[in-house]
């Protein structure tokens, strides 16, 4: 175990940062799930990394990613079922146009 | 050995990620995301979680990306050809300006569908078409240096110059499809022009361009839905600078944090490799209600999203309204002209 723990947090950092600037900067929604995709995908580094250096003879870890990758899979099919609605109506798929969701 | 495995993924999650969120083109954001869920499976792999490596480069890969390669079909430019122009007025975009010439020998081929956006504002009406004429600019360039295109702050004497080449820019350097979808971009940025010309403020330099860009439109009958399609260019809110700072803030916090606190109690005694059977055991036992939880989840998230798109179903939907009716006396196929 030659690598630290800490490298493995490092990269999940920055990828929570690249994905924190994707869902605030892009204006398509479907950039905007693949930057939630993306920080789903820190998390779980994270927590495969908790697990691997702190408890590894606890599989906890690996059950609450699992149940991260189902959340999120639910997450983009809802997601996308509910882009395509606002597709259908609205003809656009860029969320700046959706502001009169707002009510 | 394990350094360089680590290095090896690292790099592709991060290059990945970086990728899918700074390049303009959104099929090859794509493309960026499936590169990051590899790295981090395959991290996952080197963290000897296995199973959740595989389900990791299953689920993300075979399930979410397809979907969001799908739903990218929907969006407005797909294949960023239309944006490729305003790119490099941000340092930020230094990131995708090696992307960029490389999507430039496939802009054509992707960038098929607009859609019509009534409620645009004006700021970004402008926003827009200083991306359109960028783009104009650089499309019709062609085949022709595209860094040189693409530095276009003096983009007016520059689009004059590209004006000869724009006729012979629709059959050039393409294939037929390419050539196709290099036309429906001709008509959207006809549109984009339009509404350029309607805010009348910016650019006079502009306006023969504008006319010669209406001479040289084609097909504008067979791309009614591509209206205003050049509006919505810019693939980033205006809020981007400050999205980066966010982004740059909240990594470096996290560093910070973990250098704050570096020590956690690392345990290097043997473990379980037997992860499915572990697994296993613990969703059936300990996170029993996690489990059916999730699979209720699921089963939820099916149903709404079927119930989404069930046609019909939405009583204020007018767009289905009219497609519903329209349905009530269908044309017959031998007698659909349109």
């Amino acid at each position: 175990m030659t690598i630290p723990l800490s490298a493995y947090l490092i990269v999940a950092a920055v990828l929570f940062g690249i994905g924190i600037y994707t869902v605030v900067a892009q204006r398509s929604a479907v950039m905007v799930l693949m930057g939630v995709e993306v920080l789903l995908n820190a998390i779980g580094l994270n927590l495969i990394a908790f697990w691997r250096y702190v408890h590894p003879q606890d599989y906890s870890g690996q059950i609450f990613t699992i149940l991260i990758v189902t959340v999120g899979a639910i997450e983009m099919a809802v997601g996308l079922a509910i882009m395509m609605l606002l597709y259908r109506n609205r003809q656009t798929q860029q969320v700046d146009d959706y502001q009169e969701l707002k009510g | 050995m394990q350094w360089l495995a680590f290095g090896l993924f690292t790099l592709l999650t991060v290059l990945g990620a970086l990728g899918m969120s700074t390049t303009m083109s959104m099929f090859r954001s794509g493309i960026f995301l499936m590169a990051s869920f590899i790295g981090v499976a395959g991290l996952f792999i080197l963290l000897s979680a296995d199973l959740i490596g595989l389900l990791q480069i299953m689920m993300y890969i075979g399930g979410m990306l397809v979907m969001i390669l799908f739903m990218l079909l929907f969006s407005m430019d797909p294949g960023g050809a239309m944006m490729a122009g305003m790119k490099m007025s941000s340092i930020e975009r230094l990131f995708s300006r090696g992307l960029k010439p490389q999507r430039e020998d496939e802009d054509g081929g992707h960038s098929g569908q607009n859609e019509m956006n009534e409620e645009g504002d004006s700021d970004e009406q402008k926003l827009h078409d200083h991306a359109t004429v960028q783009h104009s600019g650089m499309k019709m360039g062609g085949g022709h240096d595209h860094h040189a295109m693409q530095n276009s702050d003096d983009r007016s004497g520059q689009s004059e110059q590209d004006q000869p080449h724009h006729g012979d820019m629709a059959g050039m350097n393409m294939g037929d499809a390419n050539e196709a979808h290099n036309r429906h971009d001709h008509a959207a940025m006809n549109h984009a022009n339009t509404d350029h010309g309607a805010d009348g403020q910016k650019n006079q330099e502009q306006s023969g361009e504008h006319d010669q860009m209406h001479h040289s439109g084609m097909d504008h009958g067979d791309m009614d839905d591509m209206e205003m399609g050049g509006m919505d260019m810019s693939m980033v809110t205006p809020a981007r600078p400050w999205a980066a700072y966010l982004g740059l803030a909240v990594s470096v916090v996290l560093v910070g944090l973990l250098l704050w606190r570096p020590a956690w109690p690392i345990y290097n005694g043997p473990f379980s490799t037997d992860a499915p059977r572990e697994i296993g055991t613990l969703l059936m036992g300990k996170y029993m209600m996690a489990f059916e939880g999730a699979g209720m989840l699921i089963l939820l998230g099916i149903f709404g999203a079927v119930m989404l798109q069930r046609p019909g179903s939405h009583p204020s939907d007018q767009g289905r309204k009219a497609y519903v009716t329209s349905e009530e006396n269908p044309v017959r196929i031998s007698e659909d002209e349109s």
